[in-house]
């Protein structure tokens, strides 16, 4: 199973396991698919009391998908079975991927995309799309090998890296873009009137005031109102 | 024009809630392909910018839908790039319908996770569900942005010649943008004291470079 053609068409299919997630056994069907692919692709012996089991309820970060399988596999005959590390893992990597890939990830690919983007859009739009699905393409593509080599001691691999400090390293790292993003969409774009300086400081005193207290969809909707307001007695 | 951009919804649809996961679901990269499409990147790109920035506030977790900045991104992006905008006060109208809209555009996401449960349950040891699902995931997709886009060009026809205050959308845009970094700023999780020196310098050194 290790072979580079498998694990190339299993990344393809974990693109799509997640296709029926639904609030009853969220990505249960998909990962019965997946096992049900690799038991045959590896040749396996997988009873279909256990194949259908799998159909249950199941849920993690889909990034991480193949680390499961790995594991999955790994422990099929040992005593413990393969479930009880199918739990273990999912939920774990369900809160790793959530914090890392949802919250810190994906704001500093945006930053990153945002800066080169006011020089060049389309340059800007490829680096996010190759930063981040580079990483999300090697974890899905290496998870299977990795899951199974290490078995219920994946997290050791994970401890190698120190995975659960990336979000706030990259957290430090995306407040140091946005402040230089602010100021190269103040100046590139030739606002630079002390009118506009106080304005800029201003909106965004307010807004870190607003975070605390107000909902950002109302936030969003108060400045569109300040805004029209603006416009129909002075403009920027 | 037409095919491309519904082909571009299907694909939106699918990546935000149900596969994939690829990151083209993201307003920046809708606003920047849509920009693509319509020639009109250099202003889609600062209207993405903005719907990018509400959007990162909200984090999918578990069963929870996050609000659908995707559709607000590809409404927004066709429309800015395709000229419809002819003012910025009209600009910043269907901007606030569209933040309505946006929780009807939820809405439908929850249909398709009801649909997806009431075939998984029939279907319960069948692969299908999943193709069922994407399919479905795409055609939510195609429907709901492209009933979005049609429904704010009919409001636009409507508003005629009111509304027509300003012409900058880039600078109003923004200055917005400005507003909903404080919100990012505080949902990055950082010591706050090193976090606001970072920012500064940040905000200091871009001033410089710039």
């Amino acid at each position: 199973m290790a072979n580079r053609l498998n694990r190339f068409f299993l990344l393809l299919r974990s693109l799509f396991y997640t296709g029926n997630f639904n609030i009853e056994n969220m990505q249960g069907t998909g990962f019965r698919w997946l096992v049900d692919y690799v038991g045959k692709k590896g040749h396996y012996e997988i009873s279909d009391e256990l194949l259908k089991k799998e159909g249950e309820y199941f849920n993690t970060h889909p990034f991480f998908i193949t680390f499961i399988l790995g594991v999955w596999f790994k422990e099929l005959n040992t005593e413990e079975g393969p479930d009880y590390w199918k739990k273990v893992y999912s939920s774990a990597f369900a809160a790793v991927g959530d914090s890392f890939f949802w919250h810190s990830f994906k704001v500093f690919c945006f930053l990153i995309m945002a800066i080169i983007g006011i020089y060049s859009p389309v340059v800007g739009l490829i680096m996010y799309l190759l930063i981040y699905n580079g990483f999300h393409f090697y974890l899905l593509f290496a998870g299977f090998k990795i899951g199974y080599k290490y078995g219920k001691n994946l997290i050791t691999w994970f401890n190698l890296f120190r995975v659960n400090q990336w979000g706030q390293i990259f957290d430090a790292v995306s407040v140091f873009l946005l402040g230089l993003l602010l100021s190269f969409l103040i100046k590139s774009s030739g606002i630079v009137t002390y009118w506009h300086y106080f304005l800029g400081a201003s909106l965004l005193l307010l807004g870190l005031f607003f975070a605390k207290t107000l909902n950002v969809v109302l936030a969003f909707m108060f400045a569109i109102f300040g805004f029209g307001v603006l416009l129909l007695l002075r403009g920027l | 024009m037409t095919l491309l951009l519904a082909l571009l919804a299907f694909f939106v649809s699918l990546d935000r809630f149900t596969a994939l996961h690829i990151m083209i679901s993201r307003p920046i990269v809708i606003a920047t392909i849509v920009g693509l499409l319509t020639s009109n990147i250099q202003l889609t790109f600062y209207v993405g910018i903005l719907i990018e920035i509400f959007g990162l506030i909200d984090v999918q977790v578990g069963t929870r839908i996050p609000r659908e900045d995707s559709f607000v991104a590809f409404v927004m992006s066709v429309l800015v790039g395709n000229g419809y905008f002819t003012s910025v006060s009209k600009f910043l109208v269907i901007l606030l319908l569209l933040l309505i809209l946006m929780y009807v555009a939820n809405m439908t996401e929850e249909i398709v996770r009801k649909i997806n449960k009431k075939v998984f349950t029939k279907y319960r040891y069948s692969n299908w569900p999943i193709l069922f699902g994407v399919v479905i995931s795409g055609l939510r997709g195609v429907l709901v942005y492209s009933a979005g886009v049609y429904f704010c060009i009919l409001v636009l026809e409507y508003l005629g010649g009111i509304f027509k205050h300003g012409n900058n959308i880039k600078t109003y845009s923004i200055f917005i943008s400005i507003l909903l970094s404080g919100y990012l700023l505080r949902f990055l999780s950082f010591k706050s004291l090193y976090k606001y020196i970072i920012f500064l310098l940040g905000l200091f050194l871009g001033w410089l470079i710039a």
